[in-house]
């Protein structure tokens, strides 16, 4: 069976505009949220704002596009110009994976265009890099840049193209931020995954673009690969977390099963919610994986919506090449009622694989997994 | 791969590929799916709760596991694999028209077009893989090859597969197969049959 | 108070689209949640809309609203207390 390699990649957030910048801030302990009361958004939460507005006036794009294809254009950009492959190659695919897309549009006029729908800015982005085959876009709530991925290793695996380039994204509008306002879902605070007195998550905005390949000659990282993945639905609730976890751990089952081992370290959805934290806990102990050290990059970028799973999966590629365990920025004292062996400050551990796990409206989870072996 | 049962649902009719199973003079779709739920007296409350599109997709859904024998598939061996190409926009308008005066939470939870996996998952205890794509028109290979690689990775012996699109009460669309992983069915899950299989 | 909860009855159904329902089937004092009514952590959050938006009344932590929504009788005592 082939290999799926990692050739290059990129974090577009409110810790900076390249991988390193990213991961170097989190490795700072440097957390992106902040406090904003612009009058454009609801002034009552802590959370990610990217300030690339101003980074994108400095990166002109020739063509007429929105701000959320301008920032997958950007972060798709910088994470191919690291490799020497071709977008416009027939052996090659793009996959966008995003919640919202231009929802914020709504906001100015409420009706519906063309530029609006998801598949036209996949359009778009893909005209842009001249791509020869048309892109694929996952709209899959918080899972989505997982199941991205899960689509990409499965693609390659298959050879049904050579590169795969995922890029997850997402921003912050006034029609996300008032829905989970609507959820009493937000913190007032940064939000505190794991943590005893956590309230609510920290909403974030941002991009993640990895180029998967199975040319060997290009991998970075180490010639880490991505070994599977899988999804899976707790056929439970619409909007609440699964109270056993077993979904979530369906999900992990499966991949452990598809890569035959066992992860070395997890770095977990953990989105600060009483509920979604809760299940977690649940679902890694149903996977039997309570000794494995974990973390939740939340603090760092509050929560992604579909840029999470990639971004998140990135930082800990960035972590398992460097041998660190990064920090749960915003715990305090452990309040899930099963034991998992979080990780609560930085420091050095030598790891060779890891899972990348979420869940999300919808009852969907997904899991993947990454290796040195 | 094979096709067990195939469903459309388009102005005002129910089919399964041989044959009309209900027809209302009502082309409003909820008017309609309420029609068909109440002939059939489906009594799950949760129906009408449901945003437009999730009950075009639930009620495709029913048509098509109504005679298959649930027992033979465990759970986690059924997937599902949908695709659109409006997403959830009919909703986000109505979502964004109740901010002016208080968010509806409930109508921000169907703001997701992979809610509606969710409902039938809920309904058919269907516990297996899931994927949501969105793409401009009915792609045919796009849904082929996600079916295809969910067999060939995962345990997955049944794939809900297809296509559920709402515009307004008279534009909307379904068109969903049952997808067998096993050699015996109505036809091979072709993209030939997928695109010509039609009313 | 009677006629306040035969109000609140016609509310529910219409906010949670109960279709099924009429108002005579829902008691004063049946548990709205769980076993009850079976209504869920959504239609929890609808009620809260409702409160605010047809009495006023906000109501913004979640533990208050468990109590609150507890049955239509609870419900209205609420609001007489608090309008």
């Amino acid at each position: 069976m082939n290999k799926v390699f990692i050739a290059g990649s990129n974090i577009i957030s409110s810790l900076g505009f390249t991988t390193t910048e990213n991961f170097n801030n989190v490795l700072e302990g440097n957390s992106g949220l902040q406090y904003h009361s612009e009058d454009d958004i609801h002034p009552i939460s802590y959370i990610n704002r990217t300030f690339f507005k101003e980074h994108c006036l400095n990166h002109k794009v020739e063509t007429k596009v929105s701000l959320f294809e301008k920032l997958c254009i950007l972060s798709i950009k910088d994470a191919v110009s690291q490799t020497i492959i071709d977008l416009k190659e027939e052996d090659c695919l793009l996959i966008i994976a995003t919640t919202k897309g231009n929802v914020g549009f709504l906001e100015k006029e409420n009706k519906r265009t063309q530029d609006i729908h998801l598949w036209e800015s996949a359009n778009k982005i893909g005209k842009y890099f001249g791509v020869a085959n048309r892109p694929v876009l996952i709209s899959n709530a918080c899972v989505s840049s997982i199941l991205a991925q899960v689509t990409a290793v499965r693609l390659l695996k298959a050879k049904k193209y050579k590169h795969v380039i995922v890029c997850g994204a997402d921003l912050i509008s006034e029609f996300v931020l008032s829905g989970f306002n609507s959820f009493k879902a937000v913190s007032n605070n940064p939000c505190k995954p794991f943590d005893l007195n956590r309230d609510g998550l920290s909403l974030g905005e941002g991009a993640g673009t990895l180029v998967l390949t199975t040319d060997s000659t290009q991998a970075i990282f180490n010639g880490a690969s991505c070994v599977a993945g899988a999804s899976s639905n707790d056929a439970n609730h619409i909007s609440g977390p699964s109270r056993t976890g077993d979904g979530l751990a369906n999900a992990i089952t499966s991949t452990l099963n598809q890569a035959q081992m066992k992860p070395e370290f997890i770095s977990a959805h953990g989105t600060a919610t009483i509920y979604n934290d809760e299940m977690e806990s649940k679902a890694i102990n149903l996977a039997q994986l309570n000794d494995v050290p974990v973390n939740s990059l939340k603090g760092f970028f509050g929560h992604t919506l579909g840029a999470a799973g990639i971004i998140e999966t990135i930082i800990t590629l960035c972590a398992m090449n460097e041998s660190k365990a990064l920090e749960t920025k915003g715990f305090v004292d452990y309040g899930v009622p099963e034991q998992i062996n979080l990780v609560t400050r930085t420091e050095n551990l030598n790891f060779n694989s890891f899972l990348k796990i979420a869940s999300g409206f919808g009852g969907c989870n997904a899991a993947i997994l990454y290796s040195k072996y | 791969m094979h096709i067990l049962k195939y469903c459309f649902v388009s102005d005002a009719e129910i089919s399964d590929g041989s044959k009309i199973l209900f027809k209302s003079n009502d082309k409003d779709l909820k008017s309609f799916l309420k029609e068909f739920y109440k002939s059939e007296k489906l009594e799950y409350p949760k129906f009408y709760k449901m945003d437009a599109q999730c009950k075009l997709a639930f009620i495709a859904a029913e048509v098509l596991f109504r005679d298959v024998v649930r027992e033979q598939y465990k759970n986690e061996e059924i997937a599902m694999i949908f695709a659109n190409s409006e997403s959830t926009l009919a909703t986000d308008m109505s979502y964004w028209e109740s901010t002016k005066d208080i968010a509806s939470p409930a109508l921000f939870v169907y703001t997701l077009p992979n809610i509606l996996m969710g409902e039938i998952a809920i309904k058919n205890k269907i516990k297996g893989e899931n994927y949501f794509f969105v793409s401009e028109n009915f792609d045919a290979q796009l849904l082929h090859q996600q079916t295809e690689i969910v067999f060939q990775n995962t345990t997955t012996k049944l794939v809900v597969v297809g296509w559920v699109n709402y515009e307004s009460e008279t534009n909307y669309f379904a068109k969903l197969f049952l997808v067998s992983k096993s050699e015996i069915g109505l036809f091979p899950f072709t993209i030939d049959n997928i695109n010509n299989l039609n009313k | 108070m009677d006629s306040l909860i035969e109000e609140l009855k016609i509310k529910l159904i219409e906010q949670l689209n109960l279709e099924d329902m009429e108002p005579d089937e829902i008691e004063a004092d049946q548990a709205l949640f769980g076993d009850g009514l079976g209504l869920d952590s959504i239609d929890a959050l609808e009620l809260i809309v409702l409160m605010e938006r047809d009495y006023g009344i906000k109501i913004t932590d979640p533990n208050k609203g468990r109590e609150v929504f507890a049955t239509l009788t609870s419900m209205a005592e609420y609001i007489k207390a608090n309008s």
